[in-house]
């Protein structure tokens, strides 16, 4: 299965906000780090569907995403970064909602429903209305309808905000798990997150990717960089690509 | 040789690899899907509808028994029977709207879009199930009439379905800018005035309700299909857009 990006563009009126970006993504865990206003949601919107493109071509498997339509959305899982809910709905019938609109059987999809939200924690409150949910376990309850369909492209816009750490590690085993067979697009401001499951790394500033690499590949380029510099964390990375010219955050 | 006359003639000979041709594509397509084999443990269609049509049935068939109810009650005890037949079916729409506007809530709709049935499938579905429930109402609730009134069936079933008509294609018009509290309060709006025409209408002894004017009911009744068949479609193609939706 291969994701194809090609020069892939999104622009308004006044603003170009994803600017010709080009990639390869096959089966495994990518992760896209960039400041607020980077183009990462327009980006994953791009990719889901969501959004047109101004130009370029996204394509699966050598088919544009556009004209597969209903197919390709068969294959998505998507968590958004402000994820709704209707407040009146337990949380075991937004999960049979979003399966009816996944066009997934009844039984399927309640079997499924039970599975996922065992899985991400929440199987005591499954009969609970989610306008009584703290907004780590709305984020959980997101998480687990992006899975219900078993999505082969995964895409995951800010899953662990909101998340105790405890969540948080059990949601990267979840990931790194999930990601050796299925394209997973994790987007998050949450450097170490990114540190401990992401195969690629995707860097991003104002709609336009700056390195992309595997972690030791981008330690490599950073250290040709900044000489010297022995304690490497992806944190310093980023720092050193989006804060440059900020004094509050030299190098120390 | 000139450069444009060189850039004119390669594009001439661009040719797609035998890959990409249209007529291949079906073959692509179905081999890509049983390639990533995709959860086919899914109805079609059909299910999908009935799944809504499930939805629809617990949120709305309240108050579509207390509308029948009301309507079968009025009819025996209200003042203006004719004028009870053109009031009420509007109502039965505007009690019911919500249905198909509680999926605008901006936050749910990009994991709606991102669906197999996205939420232009959700919407259109449940509009002409409402459409198609609401003209059976009407038309068991006016059978139910007709053998105590004068009129003919036709003329009752015109003078009951040309108002909901009305009403349901300017809502319909309405809900591409307006959702929930306010659409609520525009429907409101609407229903008031309509009720205020269909009075002023009834002025004389049976006003608008002679049989001379049937013909202009049904003019009007044409252009309400038409004029809601219009606004349908626009909602439509607004909703097949994200950027387009209201936020």
């Amino acid at each position: 299965m291969e994701l194809v990006l090609d020069r892939v563009t999104k622009h308004y009126k006044n603003k170009i906000a994803v600017d010709r970006l080009s990639a390869v993504l096959k089966p495994g865990v990518y992760g896209l780090l960039g400041a607020n206003g980077a183009g990462k949601t327009t980006l994953m919107r791009m990719i889901c569907g969501i959004l047109e493109i101004s130009s370029g071509e996204i394509r699966l498997d050598g088919e544009e995403i556009g004209e597969m339509g209903e197919n390709y959305r068969e294959l998505l899982g998507y968590l958004p970064q402000d994820f709704g809910y209707y407040p009146n709905f337990t949380a075991m019938e937004f999960m049979l909602y979003i399966s009816s609109l996944k066009g997934l059987d009844k039984k399927y999809a309640k079997k499924q429903s039970m599975l996922l939200l065992k899985k991400v924690g929440m199987e005591q409150e499954m009969r609970h209305k989610i306008k009584t949910f703290s907004g780590g376990m709305r984020q959980r309850l997101g998480i687990a309808q992006a899975l219900l369909n078993d999505p082969k492209i995964l895409i995951l816009d800010e899953p662990t905000a909101g998340l105790d750490p405890k969540e948080r590690v059990r949601f990267r085993n979840m990931i790194a798990d999930l990601g050796k067979e299925r394209i997973v697009i994790l987007s998050t401001h949450i450097v170490s997150d990114i540190e401990e499951i992401a195969d690629w790394i995707f860097l991003m500033k104002q709609g336009q990717f700056l390195a992309q690499g595997t972690l030791e590949e981008l330690k490599e380029h950073y250290l040709e960089v900044v000489k010297n510099d022995e304690a490497f964390n992806l944190e310093k990375l980023y720092l050193f690509y989006f804060a440059e010219g900020e004094e509050e955050y030299d190098m120390v | 040789m000139k450069q444009k006359e060189i850039q004119k003639r390669l594009r001439q000979y661009a040719a797609k690899t035998a890959d990409c041709l249209p007529d291949k594509r079906r073959e692509r397509m179905e081999a890509l899907l049983k390639r990533e084999e995709p959860v086919r443990t899914r109805g079609n269609l059909w299910d999908f509808i009935c799944e809504q049509v499930g939805y629809l049935l617990r949120h709305c068939l309240f108050w579509q028994i207390i509308w029948f109810v009301m309507f079968c009650c009025l009819m025996k005890l209200g003042p203006d029977i004719l004028v009870m037949i053109s009031v009420l079916p509007p109502l039965l729409v505007l009690l019911t709207v919500e249905e198909i506007t509680k999926v605008y809530q901006r936050s749910m709709m990009e994991i709606e879009y991102a669906t197999r049935y996205s939420l232009q499938n959700v919407v259109v579905v449940r509009m002409l199930v409402l459409c198609a429930v609401h003209f059976l109402i009407l038309f068991l609730g006016i059978a139910g009439l007709h053998a105590s009134l004068d009129s003919g069936m036709g003329c009752l079933l015109i003078y009951g379905f040309t108002p909901m008509v009305l009403s349901a294609s300017v809502l319909t018009g309405l809900m591409r800018y307006l959702q929930g509290q306010r659409l609520r309060i525009a429907g409101m709006a609407v229903y008031v005035m309509l009720v205020l025409a269909v009075i002023a209408g009834k002025s004389s002894k049976n006003g608008m309700y002679e049989p001379d004017y049937i013909g202009i009911w049904c003019v009007v009744c044409a252009a309400g299909i038409l004029f809601g068949i219009c606004q349908f479609i626009r909602l439509n193609r607004q909703l097949a857009r994200f950027e387009q939706l209201p936020g």
